[in-house]
C-alpha cells in the first residue's frame, strides 16, 4: 500500500522524459500520450524549458546538417534531366523488349508472386546444371562386360527352354563400301542342330535370282560355309575369319567378345537406342586402339534387345585395301524350336553322333579359325625362345623367332646337322601357333649357291674407309704387351716344359675364350631387353613373365661368372705390368669410362649399359690378349682400365641380378607356374 | 520539416493516383521532384560520396518506375524510395570495402568514414573548427542513432523510418531522442 502511494507521488512529481519531448515536437506523440504531454506541460515551467531548448536544439542541427550536405537544389535539376532521359530509354525498352525478356515477363506475370518465380528459376537453373553434369544418354547403366554376360546368359538360358534344341535365324546382311558407295545386301537363313551340332544355312541376294544353298557340318569342316556362290558371304566370311569371329553365329556374343579380347587395346562405349521395332536397346560400340591394318575391324557394334538381351543388329566397319567396307547384321528373325519340329529335308543326312545334353551350347569355331591373341602369340614365341635357350641354341644367334601378322610364331634358321635340325622340330612342334623353318647348314648353302654371284667387295661403300689406328701405334702396343710380358711373365710359368711364350698364349687363350662367353650372355641378354620391352612384359601372362625372367636371370649370372672368372686370371697378369709403371699413361689418350648403371626402374634400360661395358672391356681384353688393334688408347691405358673395370663391373650384374628380380617380383611364386616348368622339353 | 513533410505526403498521393506507362514517367518524374533532394542528401550523411549518392538517388527512382510498370503496389512511397536508396548504399559500401560486410559494421564504417573521403571543396559549408566539431558529434552517435536522425531530418514519420529501417516504432523513438540529446550536447 505504501508503495503504490510513493510510487502515485512520484508520477505526480516526474517530469516528462527526453523521449516524450522528442515525440511531442516530432509530432508522433499519441493522442493520449500527446494530451498527457501537454497537460503536464501547461503546469510544468521546467519542462516548458526543456521543451523549448529541444527545439531550438533541432533547429540547429538541421541547419549543422543541411550546412554540411550544401544546397543541392543546382544538382537536382541535373539529376531531373538524367531521370527523364533514362525514364525515355526504359519507355522504349519496354516498347520493343527482347524475346527472351518478354518470355520471362510474361512467366512472371502469370505467377501470383515474384519469389515463386525467383524459386522455379532457381530450380530450373539447378535442374540444367545436374542434366549438364550428369547428361541422361551418356551414362552407361552397365559395362560392357555386363552387357556381353547378360547377353551370353540368355542366350544360354533360350535354348535350355527347350529339349533338343534347334535354332532357326533369319538375317538381312548389306555391306557398304566408303570408296565406290556401292552397297550389296543378302537374306541369310540359318539353321543349326544344337543336339548333333549342324548347320545348315541358304543365302538369297538381295535381287532373288538364284538362291545359293550351302552345309555347314561342324564336325567335318569348321568355319566353312560353302557358299561360294554369294559374294557377299564369301567377304563376311573372310572378314570374320580374320577377326575370329564364328561365321556360323553372326549375331552370337561370344563371337563378339572373342575379338574384342584378341585386341591388343580397346575403347567401349555403351549406349541406349531404339530399335526398329520399337524396343528400347543397348549398344556395346568397341574401337581398337591399334594401328588398323586391311581385313581387320576398325570398329564394332553388337546392339541387344533391353527386354531379354536378346542380339538383335551387329555392325562392324572394315579396314580394305583402299578404303573401309561398312558391314550390318540384322536379324530379322529368331526362333528356338524342338529339332523334331524343324523341316526334315533341313538336316536330311546321316545324322552325326549325339551331342551331351551338357555340351549342347554355342560352341564358337575359334579354335581352328579364330587368331590367337597377343598374349597367346608372346607366350608362344618366349616359349620357343626358353625351349632353345635350354638346349643352348638360343645363345649362337642362328634361329630367328618372331611373330608375323598372319597370327603365328616364325621360327626359321640353320643349324649343323640333320640330327639337330630334326632335334629342334619335334621340340618346338609342342607349342602352339609356331611354323618351324629350319635349315641345315648344307641346304643353306645350297640355296646360296643357287643365288646369282655378288660383288663381296660392294658390301662396304668405297667412300667409307675401314677405321683402322695408326700402323705405327699398332706395332708399339704389341711390343709393349710382349715386353711386358718377357719381363715379368716368369713369375706366371708353372713348373711344365712350356715356354714362357707358350704360357702367354694360353693365358690369351683363356681370357679370350671368357670374354667370347660374356659377350654371348651380354648379347643375348640385349636381345630379350629389345624384344621385350616394358610396355610388352606388363601385357605379356605370368607365365611367360616367368619364363622371360628365367632367362634374363640365367643370362645375367653367367656373364658374371664369366667377367669373374677373367677377373680372377688376368688380374694378376695385369697387376705385373701396371706395377712396372704402365700405369702412367703412355699415349696421353684419355681412358674410356665404362656408363654407370642408371638408376632407372626398367631393368631394359640397365641392358642396354651392361652391354655397352661388356663391350668395351671386350675391346680391351683383345687389345691386350688378343694382338688386336686397339681402337683408341693405348695398350697400358687398356690395362689400367681393364684393373679398374673387371671388378666393378661385378658388382653391376649383381645389382641388375636384384632388380630384375624387383622387377618380375611375385611372377615366378606360384606353385602351379613351378611344376609346369618342369614340364618345359630340356 | 513541414514543408518536406508536405512533400511526401503529394508523393504518396501521386504514386496511389494508377495510371498506364507515359503517366507512370509523369508520377515518377513529380515524386522525384519531391524527393530526390531528401534521398539524395540522406545518401550523401550515409557517406557514399556526393556523386554517387546522385546515382543511387536515381536508381532507386528507375527502380521505382520499373516497379510501377511491372503493376507492383508501394504502399508507403517514401519508406520505398528511402529503403531502396538504403539498401543500394549498403551494398556499395560492402562492395567498397568487403571487410565490413555485416549491416552493423557498414553503419560503423559509415560514422568512422565521416567526413566525405573526396568532397567537393566547393559545397562545403561548414569550414574549420565547426565542421569538425559537427562531425565529432556526428560520430559520437551509433548507426541506428544517425540513420534515425538522418531520415526524421527528411521528414520521415516514425513508422516510416522503421519500414527503411527494419525496426520496430519504439526503437525508432528511442534510438531518435538518444541522437537528438548526443547531437545536443556536443553542439
Amino acid at each position: 500500500m505504501r508503495r503504490i502511494r510513493y510510487k502515485d507521488l512520484l508520477a505526480r512529481n516526474s517530469h516528462l522524459s527526453y523521449e516524450d519531448l522528442v515525440a511531442l515536437v516530432s509530432d508522433e506523440a499519441s493522442l493520449d500520450a500527446g494530451e498527457k504531454i501537454r497537460k503536464h506541460l501547461d503546469g510544468c515551467w521546467h519542462c516548458q524549458a526543456r521543451h523549448q531548448q529541444l527545439k531550438e536544439s533541432i533547429v540547429e542541427i538541421v541547419q549543422n546538417l543541411n550546412a554540411y550536405v550544401g544546397d543541392l537544389s543546382s544538382r537536382a535539376r541535373i539529376a531531373k534531366c538524367r531521370l527523364d532521359q533514362d525514364l525515355q530509354r526504359l519507355a522504349v525498352e519496354k516498347e520493343s523488349p527482347a524475346p527472351f525478356t518478354q518470355v520471362l515477363e510474361m512467366l512472371e506475370s502469370k505467377l501470383p508472386s515474384r519469389y515463386l518465380f525467383r524459386q522455379l528459376a532457381l530450380v530450373a537453373v539447378c535442374v540444367l546444371a545436374l542434366l549438364a553434369i550428369f547428361p541422361l544418354t551418356s551414362t552407361a547403366p552397365i559395362s560392357a562386360a555386363e552387357l556381353l554376360q547378360r547377353s551370353k546368359q540368355a542366350e544360354q538360358q533360350m535354348m535350355e527352354t527347350v529339349p533338343d534344341p534347334a535354332i532357326h535365324g533369319m538375317f538381312r546382311v548389306t555391306k557398304k563400301s566408303s570408296g565406290s558407295g556401292h552397297e550389296q545386301s543378302m537374306t541369310w537363313e540359318i539353321w543349326e542342330d544344337m543336339v548333333h551340332n549342324r548347320v545348315r544355312n541358304r543365302v538369297e541376294s538381295e535381287e532373288g535370282a538364284s538362291p545359293a544353298e550351302g552345309r555347314l557340318n561342324r564336325l567335318a569342316k569348321v568355319g566353312s560355309l560353302g557358299t561360294d556362290s554369294s559374294p557377299l558371304l564369301t567377304d563376311l566370311q573372310q572378314v570374320c575369319l580374320v577377326n575370329g569371329i564364328d561365321i556360323a553365329h553372326p549375331l552370337s556374343p561370344d563371337g563378339f567378345d572373342n575379338w574384342r579380347h584378341s585386341l591388343r587395346g580397346e575403347r567401349d562405349e555403351v549406349f541406349a537406342t531404339s530399335l526398329a521395332a520399337g524396343d528400347q536397346g543397348m549398344g556395346l560400340r568397341t574401337i581398337p586402339t591399334q594401328a588398323p591394318t586391311e581385313g581387320r575391324i576398325l570398329s564394332a557394334e553388337l546392339i541387344v534387345r533391353s527386354r531379354d538381351w536378346h542380339p538383335v543388329e551387329q555392325r562392324f566397319t572394315v579396314q580394305g585395301a583402299t578404303a573401309t567396307q561398312e558391314y550390318d547384321v540384322v536379324e530379322t528373325a529368331y526362333q528356338v524350336v524342338a529339332l523334331e519340329s524343324a523341316p526334315a529335308s533341313i538336316f536330311a543326312e546321316v545324322m552325326p553322333p549325339v551331342l551331351p545334353a551338357t555340351l549342347r551350347r554355342r560352341m564358337p569355331v575359334i579354335p581352328a579359325v579364330a587368331l590367337p591373341t597377343p598374349q597367346q602369340l608372346d607366350e608362344a614365341e618366349i616359349s620357343a625362345k626358353f625351349a632353345l635357350y635350354r638346349v643352348d641354341e638360343f645363345l649362337r644367334g642362328q634361329i630367328r623367332i618372331a611373330q608375323n601378322p598372319a597370327g603365328s610364331v616364325q621360327i626359321e634358321g640353320m643349324v649343323e646337322t640333320e640330327h639337330r635340325k630334326s632335334e629342334l622340330t619335334s621340340l618346338l612342334a609342342s607349342i602352339p601357333y609356331t611354323a618351324v623353318k629350319l635349315r641345315t647348314s648344307e641346304e643353306a648353302l645350297n640355296d646360296l649357291q643357287a643365288l646369282p654371284d655378288t660383288d663381296s667387295t660392294a658390301l662396304v661403300p668405297a667412300d667409307q674407309p675401314l677405321i683402322q689406328p695408326d700402323g705405327e701405334e699398332v706395332k708399339r702396343n704389341q711390343a709393349w704387351v710382349q715386353s711386358q710380358w718377357n719381363r715379368y711373365g716368369k713369375q706366371f710359368q708353372d713348373n711344365g716344359a712350356n715356354t714362357l711364350d707358350q704360357k702367354m698364349v694360353e693365358i690369351s687363350n683363356q681370357a679370350i675364350a671368357h670374354m667370347r662367353a660374356a659377350s654371348f650372355q651380354a648379347w643375348a641378354l640385349r636381345r630379350l631387353a629389345q624384344d621385350y620391352p616394358r610396355e610388352r612384359v606388363r601385357g605379356m601372362s605370368a607365365w611367360s613373365q616367368l619364363l622371360l625372367e628365367m632367362m634374363v636371370q640365367d643370362h645375367a649370372r653367367l656373364l658374371g661368372v664369366e667377367i669373374g672368372q677373367l677377373n680372377s686370371m688376368v688380374n694378376p697378369v695385369l697387376m705385373s705390368f701396371a706395377a712396372t709403371g704402365g700405369a702412367q699413361k703412355a699415349s696421353g689418350s684419355p681412358s674410356p669410362q665404362l656408363p654407370a648403371l642408371v638408376d632407372d626402374p626398367a631393368w631394359q634400360r640397365q641392358v642396354e649399359l651392361l652391354f655397352q661395358n661388356v663391350d668395351d672391356i671386350n675391346e680391351q681384353v683383345l687389345g691386350v690378349f688378343g694382338n688386336v688393334d686397339l681402337l683408341r688408347g693405348s695398350a697400358e691405358d687398356a690395362v689400367n682400365d681393364l684393373l679398374r673395370q673387371l671388378p666393378k663391373f661385378n658388382g653391376d650384374v649383381q645389382d641388375f641380378e636384384q632388380q630384375v628380380g624387383g622387377e618380375f617380383m611375385g611372377v615366378g611364386e606360384s606353385p602351379a607356374l613351378k611344376s609346369s616348368l618342369e614340364t618345359i622339353p630340356k | 520539416m513541414d514543408a518536406k513533410s508536405h512533400n511526401l505526403i503529394l508523393a504518396r498521393e501521386l504514386l496511389l493516383s494508377g495510371g498506364r506507362t507515359s503517366e507512370h514517367q509523369l508520377k515518377v518524374s513529380k515524386i522525384f521532384e519531391l524527393l530526390w533532394e531528401p534521398v539524395c542528401r540522406y545518401l550523401i550523411l550515409s557517406s557514399v560520396g556526393r556523386a554517387m549518392a546522385e546515382d543511387l538517388a536515381q536508381e532507386a527512382f528507375l527502380r521505382l518506375y520499373s516497379c510501377m510498370e511491372k503493376g507492383q503496389s508501394v504502399d508507403n512511397v517514401n519508406a520505398w524510395v528511402f529503403r531502396v536508396a538504403r539498401n543500394l548504399a549498403v551494398d556499395y559500401l560492402r562492395k567498397k570495402d568487403p571487410l565490413n560486410s555485416a549491416d552493423s559494421e557498414i553503419m560503423e564504417f559509415l560514422t568512422s568514414v565521416l567526413p566525405d573521403p573526396a568532397p567537393d571543396a566547393e559545397q562545403m559549408v561548414l569550414q574549420g573548427e565547426d565542421r569538425e566539431q559537427f562531425e565529432a558529434s556526428l560520430r559520437s552517435l551509433s548507426p541506428q542513432e544517425q540513420q534515425c536522425v538522418f531520415l526524421r531530418l527528411e521528414g520521415l514519420r516514425y513508422a516510416e523510418i522503421a519500414e527503411v529501417l527494419g525496426i520496430s516504432v519504439g526503437n525508432v523513438s528511442t534510438y531518435l531522442s538518444r541522437g537528438i540529446r548526443k547531437l545536443r550536447k556536443r553542439s
